[in-house]
């Protein structure tokens, strides 16, 4: 199991070895491009992202800013009437002298775009004075709430509330109104003493909503109240919130300092800004998902993917043109090289890139040079062969001429001048037709006419022990032929077949012409010979130990000379039976003369 | 270029033009998922908060809602109104069935495929329907068990509406099977939808408690007299809000009305953007006296902050 991935990478590795270089460099290329490709999107992907995400946090923070001076000055204006109603309203005045009514309602309707209800309360919790005009609830004690303990409790401070719904007024219209109060201490002065009171200050809820309702944040972000518990002031998805529909970090997020800060909320990552609020201990919340960049809708998806697309066929039609442009010249060069090793006499492919032309070049020269080498030993082997069978034939000369001077000797001695006379006539014709120019091709004619005088000299030196018959066919006498190629064979046929016979001996010469090859047969009776001796005939004189008068170059040299001329289809065959008789066949092709080339 | 080249550059070549192909389609038909969905909501009499849930997600999820109750409690001609609005379009109906048996047969035979959205009685039908309601029965054994400890040896007196819906009866259920495992019982009476016809009622059970479970009878209820010694209640209007406070009605079992409507168009939402069969909605439920109706969470319920 652990080889499995170093085989892979093996197999891996041949498969690239074997699909050639062509499809190495653009399966190379590819990769390379798409993997650049792939790695710089994604580094930009990530840099733009980050860019993206600081510049909306900035821009968020400029929001939030904007959102909590606004509010400070709302908050500021609410204090101002407070301090207006404290300072200038209540305190140093007799209430129940003063017509203080008037005074609160003059400022009421000054501030009445934010301001609910401006009311005053004894320390007992008993309502002074209220603008505008309205009926107390009588079942309300406000002793026990909470922004008139905070009140008297820290008679120095404002205290602002979180929002609820105002239950002080009888309404008659069953309408309620969401408030945000401010409430202090105030010194009271009635009946000339001097006491403890709680100014109320009442602010629309949607006076303060007002500031936020408008301000949406980058990225479907968005910006709330808390105070400073945590408990919320105002959201957007406040009522969602709070029926659990929808839930917030809030109580997390007042444990944050001012500043921005990176929180994980329901698995999503969010800058939160935080900002506190003058006067209040209340904080602004700033909240926008990190996205980034995203792809968050099908269409983006699916213009990404047609880019990666469009990139992808570009790179591939870009490739396979560089790869055909760099790889054809390399595949026509090893194509022509190919050719140039079949044998065909194809020029190698010069082109291409300067490399590739340099190295054409160079195997052009190699060929050409490879070429002449091969032509020189082709020559030297044609010359060597021609040498062999000058070679050969220049052994016949000498053999035959030593019989025929043996012959010629034996006539003088035995004092037989007309028959030497005869035989030296015919070894003159004999050797006007071998010594015949350079001639090595003749008709088959005068190679027949050259046996019959080799047969009158043989007949003549063995006084007639033989008869013989030359039989041509008419078609076969101007067919070529080697020269001096039936000679040998009668010598043979002579010395071996008839020297030790008791009878006449039969020479027969026949020249015929079948399935389109010529033969020429010397058909002699006589003792025969046994198949060892046969088999010896053909066999190089070095190699056989064939020990006989005339010996057994004669044949083999035939045989040779034929095989050297026409190749091994060709030659000579023996049969021989012994007693019998031995016929001698010689195969060769039925060229007319002239049509050969004589080597 | 080589065979395996061509085809490898052909196939993608095919993808290419394909997501060109479907970005041009894109671009010139209608984007559903960005577009504004038509949302009718067939209610009657609809429930102020429950209006100001509806806004509120009408703006959230960008939906054009169309709020018809010109129908009475005529389910024939909810009916009607039903198939005019998915003649006219819309993409998904938020009803409070009139008559829930009649509306889900007609459903059926009308085979309506759009999303519906029921409030009130469920309407149960082979169609694409989602109900949002608090469990009623749950509701009436809440209120049952403040009663049981506030006043556990005084006679009851449940006052229903003579034509009183399914989800009203259900209510009633509750609290009856709540009684019954206390060892108590409770008489029901079903009454007209007057001040008179409840009166008379009250008149004769003097001393009793007495619990009505559909909050249209309330109004009547508190103008009858305060001849009886403790009233219950399921439901919140805003028309009663002085009683609560007062004490005329010791304590109600009440959901938001808020959430009711602002999860109705959500499901509606939902269901337009999904295939599938989407799960009906439990509203929670909550006591309420006029000690904590300034309290939170209900305050919230009873005065929604989303104005």
């Amino acid at each position: 199991m652990e080889k499995k991935p170093f085989e892979k990478a093996t197999r891996l590795s041949s498969l690239i070895t074997r699909s050639g270089i062509r499809y190495t460099v653009y399966i190379t290329f590819t990769a390379i491009a798409v993997f650049a490709v792939a790695l710089t999107g994604i580094i930009l992907y990530l840099r733009f992202s980050t860019q993206l995400d600081s510049t909306l946090l900035n821009e968020s923070q400029m929001l939030v800013e904007q959102v909590n001076q606004s509010l400070s000055a709302h908050l500021r204006n609410t204090i101002r009437l407070s301090n207006s109603v404290t300072y200038n309203v209540v305190k140093n005045q007799d209430i129940s002298q003063s017509d203080i009514a008037s005074q609160l309602q003059l400022l009421y309707n000054t501030h009445s775009d934010y301001a609910e209800s401006i009311v005053l309360f004894s320390d007992e919790g008993e309502m002074l004075s209220t603008a505008p005009p309205a009926t107390r609830k009588k079942d309300v004690d406000v002793t026990k709430a909470v922004w008139f303990r905070r009140a008297l409790g820290e008679a120095e401070n404002l205290h602002f509330s979180t929002p609820y719904v105002q239950n002080l007024f009888v309404d008659s219209q069953n309408k309620y109104t969401w408030i945000v109060s401010l409430s202090c201490a105030a010194e009271i002065t009635r009946d000339k003493s001097t006491q403890q009171g709680v100014l109320l200050v009442d602010i629309k809820y949607s006076s303060i909503a007002e500031l936020f309702d408008n301000i949406t944040l980058p990225n479907e972000g968005y910006v709330y109240l808390i105070d400073a518990e945590g408990n919320i002031i105002y959201h957007p998805q406040h009522q969602l919130i709070a029926s659990g529909i929808l839930n917030e970090n809030n109580i997390a997020a007042a444990q944050l300092r001012d500043g921005s800060h990176t929180m994980t909320f329901n698995g999503a990552s969010q800058s939160v800004i935080v900002r506190s609020v003058g006067y209040t201990g209340w904080r602004i919340i700033g909240v926008v998902p990190q996205r980034g960049l995203t792809l968050d809708s099908q269409q983006n998806v699916l213009f990404v993917i047609m880019i990666f697309c469009l990139f992808f066929e570009l790179v591939i039609i870009i490739n396979g043109y560089l790869s055909s442009k760099l790889t054809d010249p390399i595949k026509k060069l090893e194509l022509s090289v190919q050719e140039v090793e079949q044998g065909t006499s194809a020029d190698v492919y010069v082109g291409g890139s300067y490399e590739i032309e340099h190295l054409g070049r160079s195997i052009s020269r190699m060929v050409r040079q490879l070429r002449r080498l091969t032509d020189d030993i082709v020559e030297e082997h044609e010359q060597k062969q021609k040498s062999e069978r000058n070679a050969l034939q220049a052994q016949i000369n000498p053999h035959f001429l030593y019989n025929t001077l043996d012959i010629i000797i034996w006539m003088i001695e035995k004092k037989q001048p007309e028959e030497a006379v005869r035989i030296v006539s015919a070894l003159a014709k004999f050797f006007r037709l071998s010594l015949s120019g350079s001639k090595n091709i003749i008709t088959v004619q005068d190679e027949l006419e050259q046996v019959r005088n080799y047969l009158l000299i043989q007949e003549m030196r063995y006084k007639n022990k033989f008869t013989y018959h030359i039989d041509a066919e008419p078609e076969t006498l101007q067919l070529s032929v080697i020269k001096l190629v039936l000679q040998p064979i009668v010598e043979n046929s002579i010395y071996h077949g008839m020297e030790f016979m008791d009878g006449d001996g039969e020479i027969t010469i026949t020249a015929r012409l079948e399935n389109g090859d010529l033969y020429l047969v010397v058909q002699v009776n006589g003792l025969g010979m046994p198949p060892e001796t046969v088999e010896a005939l053909l066999v190089q004189p070095a190699k056989a130990h064939v020990n006989t008068k005339g010996s057994g170059i004669g044949l083999w040299n035939v045989n040779e000379r034929v095989k050297l001329y026409f190749g091994g289809a060709y030659g000579l065959r023996i049969q021989s039976e012994p007693d019998e008789g031995t016929a001698v066949t010689l195969h060769l092709p039925a060229i007319p003369f002239g049509e050969m080339e004589d080597k | 270029m080589g065979r395996i080249e061509k085809t490898v550059a052909a196939v993608i070549g095919i993808i290419l033009l394909t997501l060109i192909a479907i970005l041009i389609l894109q671009s010139v038909s209608p984007d559903t998922s960005e577009s504004i969905h038509s949302v009718s909501v067939l209610v009657n009499d609809l429930n102020e908060y429950t209006r100001l849930g509806m806004d509120k997600a009408a703006l959230d999820y960008n939906l054009d809602v169309h709020y018809i109750s010109d129908f009475g409690h005529d389910p024939v001609q909810q009916m009607n109104l039903i198939q005019r609005e998915i003649t006219n379009g819309v993409s998904a109906i938020v009803l409070e069935p009139a008559d829930a048996v009649y509306i889900a047969e007609k459903l059926e035979d009308a085979h309506v495929s759009l999303p519906i959205v029921t409030i009130g009685d469920p309407v149960i039908a082979d169609a694409k329907i989602t109900h949002v309601s608090p469990d009623n029965a749950a509701l009436g054994r809440m209120l049952a068990a403040r009663i049981l400890a506030e006043a556990a040896s005084t006679p009851y007196t449940i006052l229903i509406e003579a034509d009183s819906d399914p989800h009203v009866l259900e209510r009633c259920a509750g609290m009856l099977a709540a009684f019954a495992e206390a060892g108590k019982t409770a008489e029901c009476r079903f009454v007209e939808n007057e001040a008179s016809s409840v009166a008379m009622q009250l008149a004769r059970r003097p001393q009793s408690v007495v619990v009505t479970l559909d909050e249209a009878l309330l109004p009547a209820l508190c103008e009858g007299g305060r001849s009886y010694d403790r009233l219950y209640a399921v439901g919140y209007t805003g028309e009663i809000r002085t009683y609560l406070e007062s004490g005329y009605i010791r304590a109600l079992a009440v959901y938001s009305t808020f959430d009711e409507g602002y999860l109705s168009l959500k499901a509606a939402e939902t269901a337009i953007q999904s295939t599938a069969p989407q799960p009906d909605i439990t509203l929670n439920g909550l006591l309420v006296d006029g000690e904590s109706m300034y309290a939170l969470p209900q305050e919230l319920i009873l005065f929604p902050i989303a104005k």
